[in-house]
């Protein structure tokens, strides 16, 4: 066997996904037509291989399900439509609804009954699989968001959060959601949503490369096509959007860091800032000047990396503080007030600790106790509406997260999978 | 609204379902992907009249199976190397694969394995394709890490 090499890491992966490919596409042949598919009870002419007797026999059996459903509704709808009733079917998928309320706090003896936040944090989630989750403002425990299928809500394009409200995905479309925990269909959905947290009014959704402004409640406020090769970042907090700028960055197929930007869409203006591992995320705050915190470039992969810059947007200077023990990794947020970044070091084993940037003093704090077991080389941190405290999760398998006083050092643990996106609303 | 034209939900399904198929390996191995393509598909035929309306049904689709199939934290099951005929390939690839979390998984699989664009790994995922290229770069770490593969430096 010859030496691993990066080189034969890579051929050894094209060759051995196409041998298991080849495998995967003999199970996953196409269906053929069955009666009553919607599509008219179109036999497949090429007699595909799938069809076989004993090959598929659970679609089949799924399909043929559907398709009597399907035949008895439509049968229904049609007996309906002659007697002159308002036809049902092939409504379009809501894009604006009236707001809908939160779903009733469950009777439960097994979690804690006092609100786990005492300054009025609220604090929503999206499982990786699952309905957003909301916690605070009379809920002593998470409480399901009424969104949809609970199978078509989605994890991962995060949550962006302006004064007193969030936006998030999920079925198909832009939901915000406000402290109270009322959700109201706002937009057309689209790979992530982002906003500027000092905003009162207005959120931006990602869709095919257009960013579209939403102007609360729903209406469009404007569309700009992304800069050709510039995209958003790809993993920081949803803040990405400062005094009508917006932070991008240049994904480069042969390097894990990227150039990043900001852009204003008004002018067109793309200024380079730098090149970066992630973007932890941006703010206006404490002082009106927008600022961008971030990670890399010359990152190891198994320590992180070593420099975490605060760049200034309006003179573009750059501060820059060191990893004060193993390197930066991923995941991280401003305090609410600016002041402060919370985001992690690790190192091998992939096992990380909080630590707090100052952003006055550009001096890096770990925090005691805090080491966790970071999932994908990420952890989530977002702070409490008064800046003392971090709520923080290491991803993967873990199923708690942790709250830390920032200040004090005390810590406590809430019995919640808060994982993949986190946001608390101001 | 009328009903789609005659065979377009076969047609959708000829396109989707070895896409759908060859997403769902990394996460759901090679049986348990074609269970969760025919899940997605059977909601395709279920909601076709809104599925065919999307601009990304192979992206939504393939959420939707994930969701209906998912026995999460259940690793899947990937063929040895020499169970599909490559006894040169490095054989500890799959044990390191298996390590990575789903998403990453599913990224460095469909880029370096399937040989898709970003954009094509976006639109199965559902994401970014700067989102894509993070699930690489950190897949590929995590296996230069736990493979120890030796620097090009």
């Amino acid at each position: 066997m010859p030496e691993l090499t990066e080189d034969r890491l890579i051929e050894d992966l094209r060759r051995y996904g196409a041998a298991v490919d080849e495998a995967a596409a003999r199970f996953g042949t196409p269906v053929t037509a069955y009666p009553g598919s919607p599509s008219g009870d179109v036999p497949d002419p090429g007699g595909s291989p799938a069809a076989a007797p004993g090959r598929r026999r659970r679609p089949l059996v799924l399909v043929a399900v559907a398709a009597a459903l399907v035949l008895v509704v439509a049968t229904v709808v049609l007996v309906r439509r002659e007697e002159g009733s308002s036809p049902v079917v092939d409504t379009p998928p809501t894009l604006v609804a009236p707001g809908r309320t939160k779903g009733t706090i469950p009777a439960a003896d097994d979690v804690p009954t006092a609100s786990p936040f005492g300054d009025g944090t609220v604090l929503m989630w999206l499982p990786y699989t699952g309905l957003p989750q909301y916690l605070g403002q009379g809920a002593d425990r998470p409480v399901s968001l009424d969104v949809g299928p609970a199978e078509l809500a989605g994890c991962c394009n995060g949550i962006a959060a302006i004064n007193m409200m969030a936006g998030f995905i999920a079925d198909g479309t832009l939901h915000t959601v406000d402290r109270t925990g009322v959700v109201v269909d706002t937009g057309l959905a689209g790979e992530q949503v982002v906003a500027n947290r000092g905003d009162a009014d207005a959120f931006y959704v990602l869709r095919s490369r257009e960013l579209t402004r939403y102007l609360l409640p729903g209406s469009v406020d404007g569309t700009w096509t992304l800069p050709d090769g510039w995209d958003l970042p790809s993993h920081s907090s949803t803040s990405q959007v400062l005094d009508g700028r917006v932070i991008l960055e240049r994904s480069d197929r042969s390097s894990p860091d990227h150039e990043i930007a900001v852009w204003t869409p008004a002018t067109g203006d793309v200024r380079p800032i730098g090149r970066a591992r992630w973007v932890v995320g941006a703010t206006t705050y404490p002082d009106g000047s927008p600022k961008v915190a971030w990670v890399g470039p010359d990152c190891s992969d198994g320590d992180g990396c070593g420099l975490l810059t605060v760049t200034d947007l309006d003179s573009m200077e750059n501060r820059v503080a060191l990893a004060p023990t193993a390197g930066f990794i991923g995941g991280g947020a401003f305090s609410s007030d600016g002041r402060s970044v919370a985001l992690f070091v690790g190192g091998p084993g992939q096992v990380a600790d909080l630590v707090v940037l100052d952003v006055a003093t550009m001096e890096v704090r770990v925090l005691p106790g805090t080491t966790v077991t970071i999932g994908e080389w990420f952890g989530s941190a977002t702070w409490t509406l008064d800046g003392r405290s971090v709520i923080y999760h290491g991803g993967g398998e873990q199923t708690e997260t942790h709250v830390v006083d920032v200040t004090t050092g005390v810590q406590r643990t809430l019995p919640w999978d808060v994982t993949y996106s986190m946001a608390t609303i101001p | 609204m009328a009903r789609g034209g005659e065979g377009e939900f076969d047609r959708f399904v000829r396109d989707a379902s070895p896409r759908l198929c060859r997403a769902y390996v990394p996460v759901r191995g090679v049986e348990g992907a074609a269970d969760a393509a025919a899940e997605a598909l059977a909601y395709a035929f279920e909601h076709w009249d809104r599925v065919r309306s999307m601009a990304n049904p192979v992206g939504y689709l393939y959420r939707v199976g994930q969701s209906r199939t998912r026995p999460r934290k259940v690793p899947p099951a990937l063929p040895a190397p020499s169970a599909v005929g490559l006894p040169d390939v490095e054989p500890a690839l799959v044990p390191a694969l298996l390590e990575l979390p789903d998403t990453q998984r599913t990224a460095v699989w469909l880029v370096h394995a399937c040989g898709w664009t970003y954009a094509e790994v976006a639109e199965a995922m559902a994401t970014s394709t700067s989102m894509v290229g993070n699930h690489v770069s950190r897949g590929l770490a995590r296996l230069r890490e736990l493979l120890e593969v030796e620097s090009r430096a």
